[in-house]
């Protein structure tokens, strides 16, 4: 199928196939790519974009598995770096949050062999006396899964009993890329794609949303990836329990497959713009801007996306390995990127029921006041009329 | 080279079909079309942009090192320096870019600096307008975060640039040499 037929089908509102993902993933004319998933963007969320006030949080980087990819984790709880922190110490670090605006803790942690899953329930519970509104957001599929064996429960009674201690929703890492090809290379002891999927529908059964990911740009191919947005589809069809997808660009510092090169640019925008366009039942695309960088990020806000993520505050998985952005953005900082890129700022809370939704500045004025104060720059004088 | 149905209907929907026949020809738009395509959505504008270099420019990537652009001719270089708190963002660094492009006759080519805008952005910049890099690539581990010696760094800017669509020119030369030759490319490229 050529682009245009893909194009028109999917105008259509007929659903995109495994063929036509890959010919997408293929398509040269990357802007072409970028109109289309645009154009469904819009449909789906106008031109709203949202972001959220959020921290990030690691309570022990000690992880039985030795995934590849990985900078962040340590294997064994003696070595140097390792580090499990105190309850004392995270509920100190959520109680003494600056930002009264916080609305949501997003916490992912290595497999810790050595705790007991009491320690997590309290950590959950001194959460949420110390700062009760706000939204725990914790535990990957691969964590749900890995309590789940380690303790001798079912990934329903592990989400229930974490529901019950305070957990509202999970995120969306430990997807990597399901197809079995990939995974046992880059990640063999942990959770496979199916567990993974596994604890995602026993989550939504509880009826808790929960978001999802997907690795990219290291060993995996386009059939990989195309495989793993059907995957997906076909997970939210049967639950409709993802909130948001949120595609992960590899990074390839102080890991193993640091010989690897990264994704580029073009790349971040064509996955975006690719999922924007084959999951047709996922709400909202984020574009994760410490996975991809700040400028690709707002970017990817015309290539499909429609959420930035939120302030974050302190990131150290991308950070562990390489990423150079800043550790946390303000809400100020947040609302200008959006606001620059043409769209409406809405703040969120973490299940997409809006905070405030501010007011849209229109793009030639915002645009327009930078292109005015760089027109007096020399070597700018061409743009001049541009900015009259 | 022809503009694509998708683009064609998105210039027709925004009224610039005028502007973007203007730009097509390739001698550079005045304040009053700029001024329109201002105004105009991000990718209409990146697309005309994109028509514009590939029909005037083809598909070569001139990369540059800095000295060697300070010399050359027939390149724009584009201030683009940006930093969150007061600079461009990011996707106002790419219109400009791509409004440079169409500003500008064709004869010159539109450079833009790794180093000021970073490497995501400069790629992302050749499908906003832009034909020449300028970096001082196999010397500079700031420029590239990955792999390690010059023939490694080279191999890797070549495929950065091919996933953007397009092949890439390294003029290696003493930055006089290089720049002449540039100039040289450049003249290639808008015959």
């Amino acid at each position: 199928m050529t682009f245009s037929e893909i194009a028109d089908k999917h105008r259509a509102g007929e659903r995109l196939s495994y063929e036509d993902g890959l010919a997408l993933m293929l398509e040269p004319d990357v802007l072409k790519l970028g109109a289309l998933a645009n154009e469904t963007r819009e449909k789906l969320n106008g031109d709203r974009t949202y972001f959220n006030v959020n921290m990030r949080y690691e309570a022990t980087n000690v992880c039985e598995a030795s995934c590849s990819f990985c900078a962040f984790a340590k294997l064994e709880s003696h070595m140097p770096g390792a580090r499990t922190v105190t309850h004392e110490e995270a509920w100190r670090a959520l109680a003494e949050h600056p930002d009264p605006k916080l609305t949501e803790l997003h916490m992912v942690n290595g497999l810790h062999p050595g705790l007991p899953f009491e320690w997590y329930e309290e950590l959950l519970r001194g959460w949420k006396r110390v700062r009760p509104s706000v939204h725990l957001k914790c535990f990957t599929g691969v964590e749900i899964h890995y309590f789940a064996e380690k303790f001798g429960m079912t990934h329903k009674e592990v989400l229930t009993r974490l529901k019950a201690a305070g957990l509202s929703s999970m995120p969306g890492g430990g997807a990597e890329i399901f197809h079995p090809e990939v995974r046992t290379r880059i990640a063999p002891d942990k959770a496979t794609g199916e567990q993974y999927l596994a604890a995602h529908r026993a989550a939504h059964e509880i009826g808790m949303k929960t978001n999802v990911t997907m690795l990219y740009g290291h060993i995996e191919t386009f059939e990989h990836r195309v495989d793993h947005l059907l995957k997906i589809r076909e997970l939210q069809d049967e639950t409709h329990g993802f909130q948001c997808f949120i595609p992960l660009a590899f990074h390839n510092e102080n890991n193993s497959l640091h010989k690897l090169p990264e994704p580029t640019a073009i790349d971040d925008l064509r996955m975006i713009a690719v999922s924007r366009l084959m999951l047709d039942n996922v709400a909202h695309i984020k574009a994760y801007w410490v996975s991809m960088g700040i400028d690709t990020a707002q970017i990817a806000l015309r290539f499909g996306a429609d959420d930035l993520d939120g302030t974050i505050v302190s990131e150290t998985i991308y950070h562990s390995a390489g990423s150079t952005v800043p550790m946390g953005l303000t809400r100020d900082q947040l609302i200008r990127l959006i606001r620059e890129a043409g769209r409406t700022p809405v703040e969120r809370d973490t299940e997409y029921g809006i905070v405030e939704e501010l007011p849209r500045a229109a793009l030639p004025e915002a645009a327009m006041k930078v292109r005015e104060r760089n027109a007096e720059r020399k070597s700018l004088r061409v743009l001049a009329g541009a900015a009259s | 080279m022809a503009m694509g149905r998708m683009l064609t209907g998105a210039i027709e929907r925004a009224s610039l079909t005028d502007v973007a026949e203007r730009a097509l020809a390739g001698k550079g738009l005045g304040a009053p079309d700029l001024a329109r395509l201002g105004r105009a959505d991000v990718l209409v504008v990146a697309g005309i942009a994109d028509a514009v270099r590939a029909k005037h420019r083809g598909h070569e990537v001139l990369v540059l090192t800095p000295q060697a652009a300070e010399l050359a001719t027939d390149i724009v270089v584009l201030d683009l320096d940006g930093d969150l708190a007061a600079g461009p963002t990011g996707q106002d660094v790419l219109v400009q870019i791509a409004l440079a492009r169409l500003a500008t006759p064709c004869k010159q080519g539109i450079a833009v600096s790794c180093e000021q805008i970073g490497l995501e952005l400069s790629q992302t910049a050749l499908v906003f307008g832009a034909d020449t890099l300028i970096g001082d690539f196999v010397s500079s581990k700031k420029t590239l975060p990955l792999l390690d010696g010059p023939q490694a760094r080279k191999t890797e800017l070549m495929g950065l640039i091919k996933r953007s669509g397009r092949t890439a020119r390294f003029l290696d030369e003493s930055p006089a040499e290089a720049a002449t030759h540039a100039s040289d490319w450049t003249k290639e490229q808008s015959s």
